[in-house]
C-alpha cells in the first residue's frame, strides 16, 4: 500500500470510528482551538431561528458593508513617503485604503502602493511563524520554532557580547525603520553604534547639499509648488516616483492650471514628470551641475539675481560668484548636456523672472553621480541666487524631524517625544580605546588625524567609515554598500548580524557581494532576519523573526510639510498582526528584558499603544480624538515663509554673547555654546541652522574632508564651491558604450513590492529601454534579446578602474523616442528568486534554474513553472503562460560605487556595453 | 472512484486529523493516534518505524509555511485577486459561524491565521458535522462545497507532487477523496 493509494469506503469508516474513538469524533480540535470553540451542550451549534434562516444565504461576497466596517486612520507604509490614510475593516480583515482628508500633504489623496499594504499583509506566501534553519545556511531549510526558543537563542547570544565587552560585534542592519527611534532605543540600550542602514542606496548625495547649504535641519527640500510659477526639474519624478511625490504631484499641476505655472525637465528618459512638463530636454546623464551652473551665470549677466538676499543669507562674496562661474557658459553647457544654449539662456531668464515664486526640483536623477554633490549644491545655488528661499512659491525649507523643544522652526509645537527614561548611546571610539585598538593600523592613522570634533562622532568602520566622514558629521547616514565588502575585507569584526526589513541581498549594487558575506558563517557567524516576508535577505539568515506589518502596529510619524506648516500623525493598527508576527517594538522589548543587565527599564511599558500615548502626551488634544482623527495640526499656526527672518525672543537672548566678526549669536546650554541667531542690521533673527547662521554656498567642509581622507584637492569632490566636471568614466566614453540608468515606477517601491499582486500584475518586467536610434546603432529591432555588461567606475571609488567586467545581464529592449541617445535604462524592482511565486513571476523555483556561470545568479528560465497545479496559476504574465515574464534581476551587475566622501551610491553612471544575444 | 462519497458526520473525524496536520507539525501525541488508528500503516515507508518528527518539522514548514511549498490557502489556488478571495473567505468563515451559533466567539479560534487556511476550514467543517442538528449539517455542507471544493483539488495535486514524505502525500489522498470535486482524478 502507499501513501498515495486511494482508500475504500470499508476503510475510511474504519479509520473513521477508530479515530472517533481516539477523540477526532467530536469536539474542538485539540490544541488548535480555544475553550470557546466548543460547541455548546445542546450538541448542534444552538442555531438560533434567525440564524438557522440566514444559513443558507451564507455567500462568498467580496462588497465592504460600510455600516459594519470601521475606519481607523493611520499612516501609510507602502512607500517612504508616508501618507496618512484611512483602513476600512471588517470582520477582523482590512478591506480597502482610503485617504485621510485631514492629511495637509496629501489632502486625501493615495496612490496605489497603498493598496500594496493590503497585499503584502495577507499574501499566502508571508512568513507568520518564527523560523530557525535546519540545513546550511541558505540552503532554504527551516523548521518552525516557537517564538520563545528564538528569543531565547538570540538573546543568548546577544547577552554574551553585551557582558564580554564586546557589544560593538552585534550589528543592526535596517532597511526601513519608521519606528522613529524605538530600535535605536535598543541598539544604544545595547551599546552598539553599529545601527546600520541604507541611506547611502538612496539619498545621502542629496542631503549633503542641502545640510551643508541649509543645516541639518533640512535634509529635505518642502518646495512651495502650489504657488510656484516656474519650477526646474532636474532628473526628479514627482510625478511617479519620490519621497513626497504625491505631495508634489497635485500642487504641481494646481500651479500649473490654476496660475499657469511652467514645469522644465532635464532627464535622461520620459518619465511621468518629464512627459507633463512644459518643456522636456533629454539630456546626457551627470550633466545637470553644468546647466544649473550656466543658468547661474546668465542670471548673474541679466542682473536678474536677488542681490538683497544674497548679500544677506550667503556666504560667498557675489564678485567671487561671478568669477568662479565665468567658465560656465551656456555654450559651456550646450556642449556638455546637449541642452542648446539658447534654451538654457531662455529657461534661466525665465525662472529668474518669476522670482521668488519659483524654485529648483532634484533628486537622485542629478545626484546620483561621481559628480552629483556638487550639481546638487550648483541646483541649490540657482534658489538662493534668486532669492526664492523661504518665500511664497519658492524653495521652502520644513523640517521632518520630529519636534523637539528648541529645534529649528519647531517653536512653540508640543514637544513629541519617546518616553523617559532613554538609553545614551555608546561611547565614540577614541585613539587609545579597546575597539578603536582592533581596527586596522591604516584607519587608526587616518582617524587620528580628525579634529576632535569628528572623533566624538567616530563609532568605527561599519557605522562611520573614515573614508566617508560627509555620510557621519551632519548624522548618520552610513555608507550601507560597503558594510558587506568591508566585513569581507575584515576591517571590523562582528557576531551577531540582524537585518529588519533590509533587501541587501537583492537590491544592494553587486548585491552578490552581499550574498557571499551573509554565507559565510566566519564572517557572519550569526544571521537574525526580521522581516515580512521569504525575501533574499531573509532566506540568508539562521533564524527569521516575522514582522508585523504596518497596517498591525504603532508608529509616531513626522514629516516636511508641503502645505507649509508643521503636522504629525500616528501610524496605529487596523487588526492584530496575523499568524504569529509581532510588531518589531515587541521583539525588542522580550530581547532587552531576556539581555537584562538594565537594558529592560527602556523598555518598561504593558502596551504598546500606552507607549504611543506617553509620546503624544503633549498635543492639544485627547489621545482618542488623535487616534480618529489620525492626524494633527495647528491650523492658526503662520506658514513657514522666512523662519530665517523670524526675531529672537529676548528670553533666549539672555546671557548671549555675539561674535563680532560674524554677528553669531550664541548661548551656553548644559555646558556648550549654541548658536541661536545672527546679529543682522542691529536685529537679532534666527538666521539659519549653520555654523555660519547664513546659507553655505562656499562650505570649506569638502576641502577639510578631501585632506583628512586622503581625497586629491583636485578631485571634483573636493571642491568648496559647486563646480561640475564630467563623471570620469564618461570622459573620452567610446561610441561602443552606452550609460545604464535605472528609474522607479510609481506602482513599486524599491525591492519591496516586487511580490505585490495587485502591483506586479501592472509592472513585472524591467524591458531595456533605449532611443529608436540607439537601438538601430546597435543593429538592434524592438524585442531582441541584448546582453548588457557593466564595467568598473574610475575616480576614488571601490575597486576603481579594474578592467574585467562587473557583471552582466540580459533583456529584450524596447525603444522609446524620447530617451538619451547613449543611455539606456531598466527599472530594478523586479527579478525576484524569493517572496514567492508572484515574486519569482511564476517561474518554476530557483532550485530548477541553472546557473548561468559561476558567480552570476540564475538567468529567468523558460522552464515550464511546476507542470502540477501550482500557484503559478494566478501568474498570468509568467512565460509559462507565454507572458514576458517577472523581469530580470539587475543589481549583481551594477558596481558598488561609492561617493568619494559622502558615500551615496552612484547608481546612474554605469557604462555598459551592449551586444545582441 | 465509483464507492459512494462519505457524508459529512461520517468524514468528521478525518477533517480533525486533515486539520491537525495542516495548522501544526506532528508530535509524539499526533505519532501515536495515527498509530493507533492504523493510519501509519498506510503510509510508503517505515509503516512500523517512528516518525523522523524532526525531519517532518522541516518537511512541514517547506510544504506549508515558506514560498515554496504548497501553502494551504484558498487564495493562493483560486482564480481571482487575493484580496478579494480572501476577504470573501474572511466574511464567509464569519457567516458559518455566526450560522452554527458561535457568532459570539473570537472569530479566529484557531490563533490569528487568515481564515482561508484549509485547516480552520476543515475544522470548522468537522465542526458543523459533529453537531445532531441537520441545519448544521447543512451549513457544514454548504461551507465544503463553497469554500473548500473549488481549489482543494489544485492544492491537494501540488502536495502530493511536492511532498517528500509519505504523510503529507497521504494528506493529499484523503484530501481528494474526501473534498475534491467528485469528477477529479483521485491520483495526480
Amino acid at each position: 500500500m502507499s501513501s498515495n493509494d486511494p482508500l475504500s469506503r470499508r476503510e475510511f469508516l474504519s479509520f473513521a470510528a477508530k479515530l472517533s474513538a481516539l477523540g477526532l469524533g467530536a469536539g474542538a480540535l485539540g490544541g488548535c482551538t480555544s475553550p470557546a470553540s466548543e460547541p455548546s451542550p445542546s450538541g448542534g451549534g444552538g442555531a438560533s431561528e434567525q440564524t438557522r434562516a440566514v444559513k443558507r444565504a451564507i455567500v462568498r461576497e467580496n462588497a465592504i458593508d460600510y455600516r459594519k466596517a470601521r475606519a481607523v486612520p493611520t499612516i501609510c507604509f507602502g512607500c517612504t513617503t508616508a501618507c496618512g490614510v484611512i483602513g476600512w475593516v471588517q470582520d477582523g480583515r482590512v478591506r480597502k485604503i482610503d485617504g485621510n482628508p485631514l492629511d495637509p500633504n496629501t489632502r486625501g489623496a493615495i496612490c496605489s502602493k497603498a493598496q500594496g499594504m493590503v497585499s503584502y499583509t495577507y499574501y499566502p506566501e508571508r512568513v507568520l511563524h518564527p523560523l530557525k534553519r535546519v540545513g546550511p545556511r541558505g540552503s532554504g531549510r527551516w523548521k518552525r520554532i516557537s517564538w520563545d526558543e528564538a528569543l531565547d537563542e538570540v538573546a543568548r547570544r546577544l547577552k554574551l557580547l553585551r557582558e564580554g565587552g564586546r557589544p560593538e560585534e552585534f550589528v543592526f542592519h535596517y532597511g526601513r525603520d519608521k519606528t522613529k527611534g524605538f530600535t535605536k532605543r535598543f541598539t544604544n540600550a545595547f551599546g552598539t553604534p553599529n545601527r546600520l542602514n541604507r541611506r547611502s542606496i538612496c539619498s545621502s548625495n542629496r542631503r549633503v547639499p542641502l545640510m551643508s547649504f541649509y543645516g541639518r535641519e533640512f535634509e529635505w527640500e518642502t518646495q512651495d509648488l502650489a504657488r510656484s510659477k516656474f519650477m526646474i526639474n532636474f532628473g526628479a519624478n514627482p510625478m511617479e516616483a519620490y519621497q513626497g511625490g504625491l505631495f508634489m504631484a497635485p500642487r504641481i499641476m494646481e500651479a500649473r492650471v490654476e496660475h499657469g505655472a511652467k514645469l522644465v525637465t532635464f532627464e535622461v528618459r520620459p518619465s511621468a514628470t518629464a512627459s507633463v512638463s512644459d518643456e522636456f530636454f533629454a539630456i546626457t546623464p551627470a550633466s545637470d551641475g553644468a546647466i544649473a551652473l550656466a543658468m547661474a551665470q546668465v542670471i548673474l549677466a541679466e542682473n536678474l539675481h536677488d542681490e538683497a538676499f544674497w548679500k544677506r543669507w550667503s556666504n560667498l562674496p557675489l564678485d567671487t560668484l561671478r568669477e568662479h562661474l565665468e567658465p560656465y557658459t551656456p555654450e559651456f553647457a550646450e556642449a556638455e548636456s546637449g541642452v542648446p544654449a539658447a534654451d538654457i539662456r531662455r529657461i534661466a531668464i525665465a525662472f529668474a523672472k518669476a522670482a521668488p515664486a519659483c524654485c529648483t526640483i532634484s533628486n537622485r536623477g542629478s545626484a546620483k553621480h561621481y559628480n552629483g554633490v556638487q550639481a546638487d549644491r550648483a541646483i541649490r545655488m540657482l534658489d538662493v541666487l534668486v532669492g526664492n528661499v523661504g518665500k511664497p512659491g519658492g524653495f521652502g525649507l520644513s523640517t521632518l524631524r520630529m519636534w523637539k523643544k528648541g529645534r529649528y522652526g519647531q517653536d512653540g509645537l508640543p514637544e513629541i517625544s519617546a518616553p523617559k527614561p532613554s538609553p545614551k548611546g555608546p561611547e565614540p571610539w577614541k585613539p587609545g580605546t579597546r575597539a578603536f585598538r582592533k581596527l586596522p593600523k591604516e584607519v587608526q592613522a587616518r582617524v587620528r588625524g580628525f579634529p576632535e570634533a569628528w572623533q566624538n562622532k567616530y563609532f568605527g568602520e561599519l557605522a562611520t567609515p573614515s573614508e566617508f566622514p560627509l555620510s557621519w558629521l551632519y548624522y548618520s547616514m552610513r555608507v550601507g554598500q560597503l558594510v558587506h565588502p568591508y566585513l569581507k575585507e575584515e576591517r571590523q569584526q562582528i557576531s551577531v548580524y540582524m537585518s529588519y526589513t533590509l533587501g541587501a541581498a537583492f537590491g544592494f549594487p553587486e548585491a552578490k557581494v552581499a550574498r557571499e558575506v551573509l554565507k559565510d558563517e566566519n564572517l557572519v557567524p550569526f544571521h537574525v532576519a526580521i522581516d515580512i516576508g521569504y525575501s533574499e535577505q531573509a532566506s540568508l539568515a539562521d533564524i527569521i523573526l516575522p514582522d508585523a506589518t504596518s497596517l498591525e502596529r504603532w508608529d509616531a510619524h513626522s514629516q516636511n510639510s508641503y502645505a507649509m506648516r508643521p503636522y504629525t500623525g500616528i501610524r496605529q493598527p487596523l487588526v492584530e498582526p496575523l499568524g504569529e508576527a509581532r510588531p518589531v517594538q515587541l521583539i525588542f522589548q522580550e530581547l532587552a528584558r531576556r539581555i537584562g543587565g538594565g537594558m529592560e527599564k527602556y523598555f518598561e511599558f504593558d502596551d504598546l499603544e500606552d507607549y504611543y500615548k506617553a509620546w503624544y502626551s503633549e498635543l492639544p488634544i485627547s489621545w482618542e480624538e488623535f487616534k480618529a482623527r489620525g492626524i494633527w495640526t495647528d491650523p492658526e499656526r503662520p506658514l513657514d515663509y522666512e523662519l530665517y527672518e523670524q526675531p529672537v525672543p529676548p528670553a533666549e537672548l539672555e546671557g548671549s554673547t555675539v561674535d563680532e566678526e560674524t554677528g553669531v549669536i550664541r548661548v551656553e546650554r548644559q555646558g556648550k555654546q549654541v548658536a541661536v541667531g545672527i546679529m543682522l542690521d542691529g536685529k537679532a533673527v534666527r538666521g539659519f541652522p549653520t555654523p555660519s547662521r547664513k546659507i553655505q554656498v562656499q562650505d570649506e567642509i569638502f576641502v577639510q574632508a578631501a585632506k583628512l581622507t586622503g581625497l586629491s584637492l583636485d578631485d571634483i569632490n573636493a571642491s568648496p564651491l559647486p563646480i561640475y566636471d564630467k563623471v570620469p568614466e564618461h570622459k573620452g566614453l567610446a561610441d561602443d558604450r552606452l550609460i545604464f540608468t535605472t528609474f522607479k515606477w510609481n506602482v513599486h517601491t524599491q525591492g519591496r513590492s516586487g511580490h505585490w499582486k495587485y502591483h506586479a500584475e501592472i509592472v513585472h518586467t524591467n524591458p531595456a529601454l533605449m532611443h529608436p536610434e540607439t537601438g538601430a546603432k546597435f543593429g538592434l529591432k524592438e524585442g531582441d534579446e541584448v546582453e548588457i555588461t557593466t564595467y568598473r567606475p574610475k575616480g576614488a571609488v571601490y575597486r576603481t578602474g579594474e578592467e574585467e567586467p562587473v557583471g552582466s545581464f540580459r533583456q529584450k529592449v524596447r525603444f522609446i523616442p524620447g530617451m538619451n541617445r547613449r543611455v539606456v535604462a531598466c527599472s530594478h524592482h523586479v527579478g525576484h528568486w524569493e517572496h514567492g511565486v508572484v515574486g519569482r513571476g511564476g517561474e518554476a523555483t530557483k532550485a530548477d534554474l541553472p546557473l548561468a556561470h559561476e558567480g552570476q545568479l540564475p538567468l529567468a528560465s523558460s522552464k515550464p513553472a511546476d507542470e502540477t497545479p501550482s500557484l503559478g496559476e494566478q501568474v498570468w504574465w509568467a512565460k509559462s503562460k507565454g507572458g514576458p515574464g517577472g523581469g530580470v534581476h539587475i543589481n549583481d551587475a551594477l558596481p558598488i560605487n561609492a561617493q568619494p566622501l559622502v558615500g551615496g551610491q552612484n547608481w546612474f553612471d554605469n557604462v555598459c556595453s551592449i551586444r545582441k544575444v | 472512484m465509483s464507492e459512494p462519497r462519505l457524508s459529512g458526520p461520517e468524514r468528521a473525524p478525518f477533517d480533525r486529523l486533515l486539520a491537525r496536520l495542516l495548522l501544526r507539525e506532528p508530535d509524539a501525541e499526533l505519532e501515536v493516534l495515527l498509530r493507533e488508528s492504523g493510519l501509519l500503516s498506510r503510509l510508503d515507508e517505515g509503516a512500523d518505524q517512528p516518525l523522523d518528527l524532526e525531519a517532518y518539522a522541516e518537511e512541514y514548514t517547506r510544504l506549508f509555511l515558506l514560498p515554496e511549498g504548497a501553502p494551504p490557502f484558498a487564495s493562493a489556488w483560486l482564480e481571482g485577486e487575493r484580496e478579494r478571495l480572501g476577504a470573501q473567505f474572511t466574511g464567509f468563515v464569519h457567516q458559518t459561524l455566526a450560522a452554527l451559533g458561535r457568532e459570539t466567539e473570537r472569530a479566529a479560534p484557531w490563533g490569528n491565521l487568515p481564515l482561508d487556511h484549509l485547516g480552520l476550514l476543515l475544522d470548522l467543517s468537522a465542526n458543523a458535522f459533529s453537531s445532531e442538528d441537520p441545519e448544521d449539517h447543512a451549513v457544514g455542507e454548504h461551507l465544503c462545497r463553497e469554500a473548500i471544493q473549488p481549489w482543494v483539488g489544485s492544492f491537494a495535486r501540488a502536495l502530493l507532487a511536492k511532498s517528500r514524505l509519505p504523510l503529507y502525500r497521504l494528506v493529499g489522498t484523503l484530501l481528494l477523496q474526501l473534498h475534491a470535486e467528485p469528477t477529479e482524478e483521485v491520483r495526480p
